[in-house]
């Protein structure tokens, strides 16, 4: 899926004889590209995992998949929208944003009454899906377009 | 939520410069290097029994050939720190290497999870995922149940019954989880790109807290990182004047520091912010309020560093989140109104009675530590020079960074805020330990400016040799006082199996006798059980007698009584009292031999025995109440 950029990315050069830093524009493109990546595993593997669990297999692909999808699953997703250049801050947030949506959406359901399996997975593959889909909304698509030009 | 910037948004700064990419002896060498150290390391501590660990803990049963590949890892991350371009993957390659021979290396020997209360958590886990309910009088920490509901749901997502079997590497996971967001708070110290990894190597090898196992505050752990760093990389002002009379007091604390360090001037000496869109903005103060309110329902101590954290950068004008404290306030006591309501009703006092009581909290924390009647004391004593010379160098770092005309406002108010907590409560006697590790990071910080304080200042030879000696010397010390308590924090196969028979054999309603705390018999259906420790009267003689084990199984009010011997109580008992070696037999022959208890299981490393309280009679006081 093809981006387009939201604000002008610079680099770090050195200068004088130490290591000091400064920046330096060097054009515009994506952000966010671990994430990117990190989404486009996470889609398949949120899949597979309400897959199994709709049909109810247990193995230790299952336990697997639920454990990505728990702690990657979500984030990988949302911190698209952040546009961090930054690959460390993507995926730390990636990790922390997941987990706590997890504990957001697992109190949720503690508070309804409705700890259930098919539940959380269904709600966790659609927050996985949830840029994907954003960015294919036409209406979503042209603000976020006129967005941009404006940046 | 105020979340316009107040000064212009300088651009983002990224990593190393481009010219990294290239193929060379070197960046092979580097990428493999630390790969072969770690499987080096490893296999020198294959044979290591952690059963065997002593009044000094792993250390005693450690490979030294493992402290020399530590050293080697130390020669090897500075010598490429010392390289014109810095290669961000082999540095990572280190910095990973350096987690998996620290964090991870004792998952490697032990074959079921450390820390007997890892197993409270498994059975409070175990709860939620058997009723689909919290019950917060079972446990105090079934009134912040979140990452309880979160590990039963992932239990039931995943397809298992326990969560047990992720558990053994779960602290090299988290510790993997922490270091991306680390080296973002690190970053924001300096322009110069080598402080982040300094840093961020610093931190691994001084992180010796261990707070890192199956628990909430590991998780939460994460979630300060997670809120820090955004907070620091997106919402920090460096330039902004302070309010006025802070200002006035800020200026004259800084012309006598001036005078004193012979420095006409200081500048803010962060690295610049990364640039955000209003869009941007917007999103990531949803993500510091969603990462908030997770942390909220989850853990009692972590919401309240990150609001004194906050409150502390808005006060001193540091940050441009100037209404998100309310926020933070109004999510913190709703929850605690709310969700919590079942402790503080019953807890006022435990939660604000030791409020400005710094004495007893010291006492709590520090007093009653070393008061421990073996060798194992020295465990104690270097926990404490070490947290001492961590903070000290921190003051030396703080100096030499001002000296060079810097200020770190930002970095200063995360390193002092959590010591405020000190003033409010002991928190079971680890509340300092909290403290130095929510501190830790910031102390990385400006341990890495006492060896380069300025960009201008070369990875010279000395330095680089003082940091390969600290980091090697910090090997065997991280080792000392990281697993000093690891002969009664192991947990043996034969421990865990025990208690799993306890839980199996004992029907609902029974009485669950141990002569330790240290004990992970809450496995499963523990608010079917009454668990009871042989109680101790403070200031006369510990009584460990067959009788008196009798008197706390006929005084409990359930309708059976089991009691169960294991390993890790008796290993805190002669540790902490200094019992001779031969009180798990002398005790067992002493129970053998008294007709009320009978032996109904038994392994190398566990006895569970039925009392028979049938011709028992109550306490007068029991009978009282």
């Amino acid at each position: 899926m093809k981006r387009k950029p939201a604000i002008p990315v610079t680099e770090t050069a050195r200068f004088g004889t130490g290591y000091e830093t400064v920046n330096r524009f060097v054009g515009r493109r994506a952000v966010s590209p671990l994430a990117l990546r990190i989404n486009a595993l996470m889609m398949p593997a949120s899949v597979a995992l309400t897959v199994l669990t709709i049909l109810d297999v247990e193995s230790d692909l299952r336990m697997w998949l639920a454990l990505l999808v728990f702690c990657f699953g979500p984030g990988s997703a949302l911190v698209q929208y952040f546009r961090l250049p930054d690959a460390a801050m993507q995926l730390g947030l990636i990790i922390a944003i997941s987990t706590a949506l997890s504990i957001l959406l697992a109190q949720a359901l503690l508070y309804f009454d409705r700890l259930d399996a098919l539940i959380a997975v269904g709600v966790l593959t659609a927050l996985t899906f949830l840029h994907p889909i954003t960015r294919q909304n036409p209406r979503l698509k042209k603000e976020a377009e006129k967005q941009e030009a404006g940046a | 939520v105020s979340a316009t910037t107040t000064t212009a948004v300088p651009e983002e700064t990224t990593t190393a410069p481009v010219k990294t990419r290239r193929l060379r002896l070197s960046r092979v060498i580097g990428i493999l290097l630390p790969v072969l150290l770690v499987i080096g390391g490893y296999a020198s501590i294959d044979g290591a029994d952690a059963s065997e660990s002593g009044p000094l803990g792993l250390i005693e049963v450690m490979n030294p050939a493992y402290f020399a590949f530590i050293g080697l890892l130390a020669v090897s991350f500075i010598w490429h720190m010392r390289s014109k371009t810095l290669d961000a993957f082999v540095l990572s390659m280190h910095i990973v290497a350096l987690i998996f021979l620290f964090h991870g290396a004792v998952s490697w020997i032990e074959q079921v999870p450390r820390f007997p209360v890892v197993y409270t958590h498994v059975g409070l886990t175990e709860y939620i995922q058997r009723t689909g309910e919290t019950l917060p009088t079972l446990d105090a920490r079934m009134n912040w149940p979140g990452f309880f509901t979160t590990a039963a749901l992932l239990d039931e997502v995943a397809g298992v019954d326990s969560i047990y079997p992720w558990l053994l590497w779960a602290p090299l996971v988290q510790n993997l989880f922490y270091a991306p967001l680390l080296f973002s708070i690190t970053r924001t110290a300096s322009t110069d790109v080598r402080v982040p990894w300094i840093a961020l190597y610093l931190y691994f090898s001084l992180s010796w807290v261990g707070q890192d196992y199956f628990s909430p505050q590991a998780l939460n752990f994460l979630f300060f990182l997670a809120f820090v760093a955004i907070v620091l990389r997106c919402f920090r002002t460096d330039r902004a004047a302070l309010p006025r009379p802070i200002r006035r007091i800020g200026n004259g604390v800084g012309q006598i520091v001036g005078k004193v360090l012979r420095v006409p001037s200081f500048q803010p000496g962060g690295a610049p912010i990364l640039a955000t869109t209003t869009a941007q903005r917007a999103l990531l103060v949803f993500a510091l309020a969603v990462i908030y309110a997770a942390s909220v329902m989850s853990h009692q101590l972590t919401p309240v560093f990150l609001l004194l954290f906050v409150t502390a950068l808005v006060v001193l004008r540091r940050t441009v989140l100037r209404g998100f404290p309310l926020l933070m306030a109004v999510l913190f006591f709703s929850y605690i109104s709310y969700g919590a309501i079942g402790y503080w009703s019953g807890h006022i006092d435990q939660m604000f009675g030791g409020f400005g009581q710094l004495g007893g909290i010291f006492k709590d924390n520090v007093g009653s530590k070393v008061e421990v009647e073996s060798s194992h004391v020295y465990v104690i004593y270097a926990r404490f020079l070490l947290a001492a010379g961590v903070w000290a160098l921190t003051a030396w770092g703080l100096i030499r960074r001002l000296r060079a005309g810097r200020v770190d406002l930002a970095l200063l108010v995360g390193f002092i805020v959590p010591f405020f907590v000190l003033g409010g409560q002991t928190y079971g006697g680890e509340v300092i330990l909290r403290v130095f590790l929510m501190s830790l990071p910031f102390a990385a910080i400006f341990i890495t400016f006492a060896l380069l304080p300025t960009e201008k200042l070369k990875l010279n030879i000395t330095r680089s040799v003082v940091f390969v000696l600290a980091c090697t010397l910090l090997g065997p010390t991280f080792m000392l006082t990281r697993y000093g308590n690891e002969a009664f924090e192991y947990v043996s196969k034969n421990d865990y199996e025990g208690a799993l028979e306890l839980s199996r054999l004992a029907p609902s309603g029974s009485n669950m006798i141990s002569i330790d705390g240290n004990v992970g018999n809450q496995l499963g259906r523990m608010e079917q059980f009454v668990f009871q420790t042989v109680p101790q009267k403070p200031g006369e003689l510990l009584d460990y007698s067959a009788q008196h084990i009798y008197q706390t199984a006929v005084d409990a009010p359930g309708s059976q009584s089991f009691l169960l011997l294991s390993r890790s109580q008796i290993a805190n008992i002669e540790l902490t009292y200094g019992k001779p070696e031969t009180f798990f037999q002398d005790l067992t022959s002493e129970l053998l031999a008294n007709p009320n208890f009978r032996l109904i299981y038994e392994n190398p490393d566990a006895r569970i025995f039925a009392i028979d309280t049938s011709t028992g009679v109550k306490s007068p006081e029991v009978e009282d109440e």
